[in-house]
């Protein structure tokens, strides 16, 4: 068989709570600055816990582009910052040969509750509402930025953003397209807090993964986007590479639809599969962008994993969690971790998991970095990705 | 330009089926025993048309040979989770205090049918939900790219969609409302 075609990271754009470009929310993560919050669009009487990581209202693009749902906003953003850093331009690609892939959990659902709110006789059709129509996700950027490759929603679960990379890496490698512009993006809903509040599994007040204090996860909100292309093309046509995206795997948990196998197993397996396919030891792995939902659950079972993987290499391999900061942006939530583990390996800096005090026992043996940024060259970062339903998914990315 | 090479797989078993014979056999036969309660119609029409279609390509998942890792789903869907979207959000945000009930809240999601049907069969191989304009075409890609790369040994590739009564002015539509699933297995 043909060996498969490397694939590389030539652009990256971000739209995080923690800042309105790729530079400010890379100094405020390397800060451990908390931008969870109460929040201001919602509903807070009908909910007992009303903080998460909102968009703050007056940063990044005033353009609502025509009224499409926030997240879709966001994907649009993110991907206009991804195609400039990568000079995807008609002079240095064809653009009819560059497809589009986002990962979310809701995408544009959530704007069926503006539409519920309107008065019937003044609702726009519901077949041609944004809401029923999923693929706009990938289909707005696409449209933005003129590109006329395959594109594609993918949902599964919070594991979304990291599936949208492989994707597009193994669209890539089939000959699908010549470059493709990936990542996730979710917003924050009250149907979703609602939900999440149903479950009792919001935190009071701050997310505090792998901390013997945590009591549950913030929902955030967000987009990220790369530009992928072969590595052979993206050499050829001078582009400069942030890094390579090594390896991936997809799996189902297939145990229970909010509860992870208490062996971790199915993250067991897409570690292991990832790095396999990588083609990468578990001791050549310098660091680990964990789930690290900062609920009793995931935490405990996710810390197990990871040392059942990596072993005695766990003692090595600093551990983060952004989601300490920006709350659990849904399908964006990978994606936006997989941009600061291109950006650790770019500047050997690994951001410190925020309100990280006090070690649970039960999440012992791997290295949470804590209260301040750890130094540490990173040639290999593997980022995990967990979801409701048991969607698994782990990437592997590596120096350029 | 190198890219993976293809390879060719084989289709050894489907089945169509559509609300309005849930109940009936043999749809009826392939569920009984399975707690549905909290299953969203979009998870129940696509875990039977699964079995359906199992049963069609003589895939046995109780047989001691079965093997769930190689077993991997791909759903491709417009609607799935978005009238349980809606009844959460109602059920929220209309009367004196909410009233959510949190065992439904999971079937908001499009995947809520690809993980029911992960953990009911069960099937721990690739699992993906796929909702882009041309979602059935590239369930179909992501089915036979998992095959090609030895990810999984068999994949149903599946389709499923209510048109929800949100849509249709409250009316539902148990004759359009249906899944659909192909069993592709490498050769």
């Amino acid at each position: 068989m043909t060996a498969a075609p490397a694939i590389v990271v030539t652009g990256i754009g971000v739209r995080a709570p923690l800042g309105p470009d790729l530079e400010g929310f890379w100094r405020r993560a390397l800060a451990g600055e908390v931008a969870t919050r109460e929040l201001t669009r919602f509903d807070l009487t009908r909910l007992s816990v009303g903080r998460g990581g909102e968009m703050p209202a007056d940063e990044g693009d005033d353009d609502d582009h025509g009224g499409l749902p926030l997240a879709v906003q966001l994907a649009v953003e993110a991907s206009e910052a991804a195609a400039r850093d990568a000079a995807l331009t008609p002079d240095a690609i064809e653009l009819e040969r560059v497809g589009v892939c986002f990962g979310t959990v809701m995408g544009t659902r959530p704007d069926v509750e503006r539409w519920l709110a309107q008065d019937p006789a003044e609702r726009e059709d519901a077949h041609a509402a944004a809401w029923a129509d999923p693929a706009l996700l990938s289909r707005a950027p696409a449209q933005r930025l003129g590109l006329g490759g395959p594109t594609c929603v993918v949902a599964t679960a919070c594991a979304a953003g990291n599936s949208a990379l492989a994707w597009g890496a193994e669209a890539l490698q089939h000959g699908r397209a010549d470059a493709m512009l990936v990542g996730g993006a979710d917003e924050i809903s009250q149907a979703m807090l609602l939900m999440f509040d149903s479950f009792r599994l919001l935190a009071p007040d701050a997310v505090r993964p792998f901390d013997a204090r945590r009591a549950g996860l913030l929902l955030g909100e967000g987009a990220a986007a790369f530009v992928l292309e072969r590595e052979a093309d993206a050499r050829a046509r001078g582009a400069r590479v942030h890094g390579r995206l090594l390896g991936w795997a997809n799996v189902a948990d297939a145990h229970h639809v909010t509860a992870p196998h208490p062996d971790g197993r199915g993250a067991v397996r897409a570690m292991r599969r990832a790095l396999a396919e990588a083609d990468v030891e578990a001791s050549a792995v310098d660091h680990v962008s964990a789930h690290g939902t900062g609920t009793p659950a995931n935490d405990a079972v996710e810390a197990q994993a990871i040392r059942t993987v990596l072993g005695d290499a766990a003692d090595d391999a600093p551990v983060t969690a952004l989601k300490s900061m920006l709350g659990h942006a849904q399908g964006a939530a990978s994606a936006i971790e997989a941009v600061a583990c291109l950006l650790s390996i770019r500047d050997g800096l690994i951001p410190p998991t925020a309100n990280h005090d006090a070690r649970d026992p039960a999440c012992a043996g791997i290295d949470v970095v804590a209260g301040e940024p750890r130094r540490k060259r990173v040639d290999v970062a593997l980022s995990n990705a967990f979801g409701f339903g048991g969607n698994i998914e782990c990437v592997v990315l590596g120096a350029p | 330009m190198t890219t993976r090479a293809a390879a060719a797989h084989a289709v050894t078993g489907s089945a169509t089926l559509t609300a309005a014979e849930l109940d009936a056999p043999p749809a009826a036969d392939v569920l009984r025993g399975e707690r549905l309660r909290s299953v969203s119609l979009e998870s129940r029409l696509l875990l039977a048309a699964a079995r359906l279609a199992l049963r069609d390509a003589g895939l046995r998942t109780d047989d001691d040979a079965f093997d769930p890792d190689a077993l991997g789903i791909v759903v491709a869907t417009r609607h799935a989770g978005l009238q349980e979207y809606v009844d959460l959000y109602r059920a929220g945000t209309e009367g004196e205090r909410p009233r959510v009930n949190p065992a439904r809240g999971p079937q908001t999601g499009f995947n809520a049918p690809a993980a029911e049907l992960s953990i009911r069969l069960p099937a721990a191989g690739p699992n993906a939900t796929l909702c882009g304009d041309d979602a059935g075409a590239d369930a179909l890609h992501y089915a036979a790219d998992q095959l090609a790369a030895g990810r999984a040994a068999a994949m149903l590739v599946c389709e499923v969609d209510l048109a929800p009564p949100v849509l249709h002015g409250g009316a539902a539509t148990p004759d359009a409302d249906r899944a659909s699933v192909l069993v592709l297995e490498a050769r």
